[in-house]
């Protein structure tokens, strides 16, 4: 099962670290992170199909975290730390991130990521635009279209791990990988 | 009516919808984290918009990036036009893409299947 922080620990020499942060995240946090990820991409990746893709793909993993963190907001600081990074190997780049849940929410979570990493391109693809077809106002914000998102548009189910780390919490991993 | 006008933003796009020119326009990028807190005010201004509107609207979206909590607040922008074409009048929306980039044409799809209002396919060569 994958384990984002243990990943880190052991990347391989075709591996190339293209950029990686461990803490906790904020707002201003994400947005110097995205331009710290769009720089390194501009140096890394000619392609701009592709770099467009690892960028947008980058974009809704890292808010995706920055909105579930709202529930952690009363843990101690150790479990509010978020860890992402970027790699690129021979033939894709990998988006992979690391944060603590409640472990209350892990079954809906894997649930969820599970119903989505089976689904057809055309079934995914029907389920997107219902969802989009709701509107903003039936949830608080929350648009349930990012993990969708990252399957349809990297073409490959989602590789994750959960590791429980005590009664209270567990560590969620989650890999998206997009072709170059 | 007053025009409304916003600057764009790394993280936002440029709103630009001024009756005058008859063309409204939002281009750049839309990845703001609270996405419903950036178009309410626009949203607003189109409630007002559709009870008078010219006799035609043509509304291009011109966007780079922008993320899933962006796509909805589009659909609720995209209804709110809808209310023009019931009205008898007439409104367009031009979705412009790049050639080969098919995330965007695919982004436009979505919308033109749910929207009902003229959705028009641009693609930039």
């Amino acid at each position: 099962m994958l384990d984002t922080l243990s990943k880190f620990k052991n990347l391989k020499q075709s591996e190339e670290l293209v950029l990686a942060y461990h803490g906790i995240i904020t707002e201003s946090l994400t947005n110097n992170l995205l331009t710290l990820a769009e720089n390194k991409l501009a140096m890394v990746e000619y392609n701009s199909r592709v770099k467009k893709k690892v960028f947008n793909i980058l974009v809704e993993v890292l808010q995706n975290i920055y909105h579930n963190q709202y529930e952690l907001k009363n843990s101690e600081e150790p479990f509010q730390k978020i860890m992402i990074m970027v790699v690129k190997n021979p033939t894709a780049y990998e988006i992979i991130s690391g944060n603590y849940i409640n472990q209350s929410n892990i079954m809906q979570l894997e649930k969820r990521i599970k119903e989505i990493n089976q689904l057809s391109n055309d079934e995914l693809r029907a389920k997107y635009r219902i969802k989009l077809d709701e509107g903003v106002f039936s949830e608080t914000g929350r648009a349930g279209l990012g993990i969708m998102d990252m399957v349809r548009k990297s073409g490959q189910p989602l590789d994750y791990g959960f590791k429980i780390i005590n009664e209270d919490y567990a560590y969620f991993s989650l890999q998206v990988n997009i072709n170059h | 009516m007053d025009a409304y006008y916003l600057e764009a933003t790394p993280k936002t796009p440029k709103l630009d919808f001024n009756p005058d020119a008859e063309t409204f326009l939002i281009s750049g990028r839309s990845i703001p984290e609270n996405s419903i807190e950036f178009y309410k005010p626009l949203l607003d201004w189109l409630d007002k918009y559709v009870q008078n509107p010219l006799e035609s609207t043509i509304f291009e979206i011109k966007l780079e990036y922008f993320n899933t909590s962006s796509s909805k607040c589009l659909v609720e922008i995209f209804r709110k036009l809808e209310k023009i074409k019931e009205d008898g009048k007439s409104i367009t929306i031009d979705w412009y893409y790049e050639e080969e980039d098919e995330d965007m044409e695919e982004s436009g799809e979505d919308f033109k299947q749910i929207i009902k209002v003229p959705f028009k396919m641009v693609e930039i060569k």
